[in-house]
C-alpha cells in the first residue's frame, strides 16, 4: 500500500464515523438496560445521554470536516513514508506483544521485542542491541521479581515454564 | 496558628527519611522525564504510577507530586540547551533561553530558571497552605447537586480551553466519559456493557487506559517523526551577574503571583501561565525588542510562573477533589489507588497526608534547586542515550506497570489498544487533557447526577435550589453559551474547525 495515499482528512472522517457508531451502540445498549425506575436513574440513564451527546458531537465534526472541501487537498496521514512505515511496524509489534507475553512470558517476549524494535530507529551496534535486550528482559525481570517482589507475566506454554522462563 | 501547626506537623512528616527519599527519587525521575523530549508530565506520571503501589500512601503521593514538579524543571534544560521543549510549559523558554545559550549564557539561563522555579514553587505553596483548608471547609457544604455543578464547570472550562477546536475538546471529554461506562453502574451496582466478560465487570482500569493514551501514544508520535537522538549547546558558567539579578527580580515576583492565580483555575495549566508571563514581561519591558534575542526576563518570568502554576494546580484537587489539569488527574488516580478520595473530607480524614503533601512542595522545591544546578551536565549526558534505548526502557516499564496493577493480561491488552487509539487521536489533533479528566471524574459525575435526581425525584431544578449550585450552574451555562456563540464571529468559526489542523 502506498502510505502517502492515505489522507489525514479521509482518515479523520472514518474515525468520526467509527466513534459515532460506537456512541450510538452505547446509547442503544443503555436504552435496553433500565433507563429510569421508581428510585431514580437506572444503569442505562447515563450511557444513553453520553452516547447521544458523543454521536451528535461527532456528526457536527463530520459536517464541519466535509465543509472543508475535497479530500485531495488534505495532507497525507503520515508526514513521510519512512515515518509511516516505522510507526506501523511499532504498532504491529505492540499488538503482537500481548499474545507474546501471554504464551511466551515476559522474558522471552521482551528479549525479542527490545532486540527487533529499536532497529526502526536506525542501525545500532550489535553489542548495544544485545546488551539492551538482555538487560531489559532478563535483567529487569530479575530485579522486579527478586528485588521488588513484583510478579511478571509467565508463559502459558508448559515447556517454557519448565525451562524457567 | 492552626494552619501553621498543621503545616509544621506536615513538614516534620515530609522530612522523615523515607518521605525525603521519595521526594528525592521523584525529583530525579521527574527531571529525567522532563528532559526527554516527547515524554510529557502526564505520560511520565502515568508510566510511574505503578512504581508507587507498594509504598505507603504518604511516600507514594509525595513521590508522584515530586515527579510532577521535576518534569516542570526538566523541560527547561532541553528548551535552553537544545531549543526542544521537554513539555509544553517550557515552549516559551526556548525563545530567549536558547538564544542565551547560543550567546554562551546557557548556564545563566538555567540558573535563573532553577531559582525562579524554586521561588515560584515556594510562593504558591504558601498560598495553597493559606487557602486550601478554608476552601475545603466551604466545600463541606457541597452535596451531590453542588458537586455535579462544580464538575460541570471544570469540564466546560477544560473543553473550552483545551486546544483550538471546541468540537474536538467536547468529543475528547465525552470519549473519556464513554470509557467509564463499562463495568458496574455506580448507583445500582448492575453490570453494563461487560460483553459477558468477567474482566469487564470492574470496567476499563484507568491506569492501563491512561498509560496507553498518554504514555505509549506519545512515543508513537516520536517514532513517526523519526526521533533518533539530540544535539545540545555546551553549558557556560552558572553564575549570575548583578545585572541578571536586577533584571530578573520583578519578573520572578510577577511570575509567582500570576502562576498561582492561573494554576488554581481548572483547565488553564502551566503552559498558559508561562505564555501569559512572557507576554506580560514583554509588555512591561523598557525595551521589548530584546525579547527573542536572549532577554533573561523572558526566562525568569515564565519559568517561575509555570512552577507556581504546577503547585497551585493541586489546590482544587486537595480542597474540592477536582483535578485542574491532566497531570493532576493522573495524580488523583494515584490518590484513588491508595484508597484516598481527594476533596472536602481530605483535611478532616487524612490531615497527615494532605499537610505532608503540601510540605513536600517545599522540600521538593529545595531538592530541585540543589539537585539540578550541579547536575545539569548529567542530564545533558543522558540525552546522548540513543532514543531507541529510551523507547525500549519506557515500553518495558509501561508493560510492567500495567501488569502489576492486578496481574491481568487483560489490562496489558487494554493498554496496547489504547496506545494505538491515543496515537490516532493525537494525529487528528484531539486534546488529550479532557479525556484524562473525564476518565478519572466520570464515575463521580455519574454518581452525583444520579443522587441529585433521586433526591429531587427526577426534577432538574435540584441544581438551582442552593445558592452554590445555582451560581455554579449559571457559570457552566454561561460558559457553554459563550463557547457556543463564539463561532458566530469569523475567528470563532476558525476555532470550531480547528485552524491549526487540517482535519
Amino acid at each position: 500500500m502506498n502510505l502517502s495515499s492515505v489522507r489525514l482528512r479521509m482518515a479523520y472522517r472514518l474515525f468520526l464515523l467509527v466513534i459515532t457508531a460506537i456512541a450510538l451502540f452505547v446509547s442503544w445498549s443503555g436504552w435496553r438496560l433500565k433507563y429510569y425506575g421508581p428510585l431514580g436513574p437506572g444503569p442505562g440513564f447515563f450511557p444513553v445521554w453520553v452516547g447521544i451527546l458523543l454521536a451528535l458531537s461527532c456528526i457536527c465534526a463530520l459536517f464541519s470536516s466535509l465543509a472543508e472541501g475535497l479530500d485531495e487537498a488534505s495532507t497525507p496521514f503520515f508526514e513521510d513514508a519512512e515515518g509511516g512505515r516505522s510507526v506501523l511496524l511499532v504498532i504491529v509489534a505492540l499488538l503482537a506483544l500481548w499474545p507474546g507475553l501471554k504464551y511466551f512470558g515476559f522474558r522471552l517476549t521482551m528479549l525479542v521485542f527490545v532486540w527487533v524494535v529499536p532497529r526502526v530507529f536506525g542501525a545500532r551496534p550489535l553489542w548495544q542491541r544485545a546488551a539492551t535486550a538482555v538487560l531489559l528482559s532478563f535483567g529487569v525481570a530479575f530485579g522486579f521479581e527478586r528485588g521488588l517482589g513484583v510478579q511478571l507475566p509467565e508463559p502459558e506454554l508448559e515447556f517454557l515454564q519448565a525451562l524457567g522462563f | 496558628m492552626d494552619i501553621l501547626s498543621a503545616f509544621g506537623d506536615g513538614l516534620w512528616l515530609a522530612m522523615q527519611p523515607a518521605n525525603l527519599f521519595a521526594a528525592l527519587i521523584g525529583c530525579i525521575i521527574g527531571t529525567l522525564i522532563g528532559v526527554l523530549p516527547g515524554v510529557g508530565p502526564v505520560a511520565g506520571v502515568a508510566i510511574l504510577l505503578p512504581v508507587t503501589y507498594s509504598m505507603n500512601p504518604v511516600s507514594a503521593l509525595i513521590m508522584l507530586c515530586s515527579i510532577y514538579y521535576g518534569t516542570m524543571y526538566g523541560g527547561t534544560i532541553t528548551s535552553v540547551l537544545m531549543n526542544v521543549p521537554g513539555e509544553t510549559a517550557s515552549v516559551v523558554t526556548c525563545i530567549d533561553g536558547h538564544q542565551m545559550a547560543r550567546q554562551g549564557r546557557g548556564g545563566a539561563a538555567l540558573a535563573i530558571a532553577a531559582i525562579g522555579s524554586t521561588i515560584g514553587g515556594l510562593v504558591a505553596t504558601v498560598a495553597v497552605m493559606l487557602v486550601a483548608a478554608p476552601l475545603s471547609k466551604l466545600s463541606l457544604l457541597f452535596g451531590p447537586p453542588e458537586f455535579f455543578a462544580l464538575v460541570l464547570v471544570s469540564f466546560t472550562l477544560l473543553v473550552g480551553l483545551a486546544g483550538d477546536s471546541l468540537l474536538k475538546g467536547a468529543i475528547a471529554a465525552l470519549f473519556g466519559l464513554l470509557l467509564t461506562l463499562p463495568g458496574m453502574d455506580p448507583l445500582t451496582g448492575v453490570g453494563r456493557m461487560t460483553f459477558d466478560s468477567p474482566q469487564m465487570l470492574s470496567g476499563l482500569g484507568f491506569v492501563p487506559v491512561l498509560m496507553g493514551l498518554f504514555g505509549i501514544s506519545e512515543i508513537l508520535v516520536n517514532v513517526e517523526k523519526g526521533q533518533r537522538g539530540f544535539g545540545t549547546v555546551p553549558i557556560s558558567t552558572l553564575w549570575l551577574t548583578r545585572e541578571d539579578w536586577r533584571a530578573s527580580a520583578m519578573p520572578i515576583a510577577r511570575g509567582s503571583v500570576l502562576g498561582f492565580l492561573i494554576g488554581v483555575i481548572p483547565g488553564l495549566g502551566a503552559a498558559t501561565s508561562s505564555f501569559l508571563s512572557y507576554a506580560l514581561e514583554k509588555k512591561l519591558a523598557r525595551d521589548p525588542s530584546r525579547f527573542g534575542e536572549g532577554a533573561i526576563e523572558g526566562v525568569a518570568g515564565p519559568e517561575t510562573a509555570n512552577n507556581a502554576s504546577a503547585n497551585a494546580a493541586l489546590l482544587p484537587l486537595l480542597s474540592l477533589g477536582i483535578p485542574g489539569s491532566a497531570t493532576v488527574a493522573v495524580i488523583m488516580a494515584g490518590f484513588l489507588i491508595h484508597g484516598i478520595t481527594p476533596g472536602p473530607f481530605l483535611f478532616k480524614d487524612h490531615p497527615d497526608i494532605v499537610w505532608s503533601l503540601i510540605a513536600s512542595m517545599v522540600t521538593a522545591s529545595v531538592i530541585l534547586l540543589i539537585l539540578n544546578l550541579p547536575l545539569v551536565g548529567l542530564w545533558v549526558r543522558i540525552l546522548r542515550l540513543p532514543y531507541a534505548v529510551l523507547f525500549a526502557i519506557i515500553l518495558v516499564f509501561t508493560v510492567i506497570g500495567t501488569y502489576s496493577v492486578s496481574g491481568s493480561m487483560f489490562d496489558v491488552a487494554v493498554m496496547l489498544v489504547f496506545s494505538v487509539i491515543g496515537y490516532v487521536m493525537r494525529k487528528f489533533g484531539f486534546p488529550m487533557a479532557p479525556i484524562a479528566l473525564t476518565l478519572v471524574l466520570g464515575p463521580q459525575l455519574e454518581t452525583s447526577l444520579g443522587q441529585s435526581l433521586v433526591l429531587s425525584e427526577g426534577s432538574l431544578m435540584v441544581f438551582f435550589r442552593s445558592p452554590i449550585s445555582t451560581v455554579l450552574m449559571l457559570v457552566a451555562i454561561g460558559l457553554v453559551l459563550h463557547l457556543a456563540l463564539r463561532p458566530v464571529t469569523r475567528k470563532g468559526l476558525q476555532m470550531l474547525r480547528g485552524h491549526d489542523s487540517e482535519v
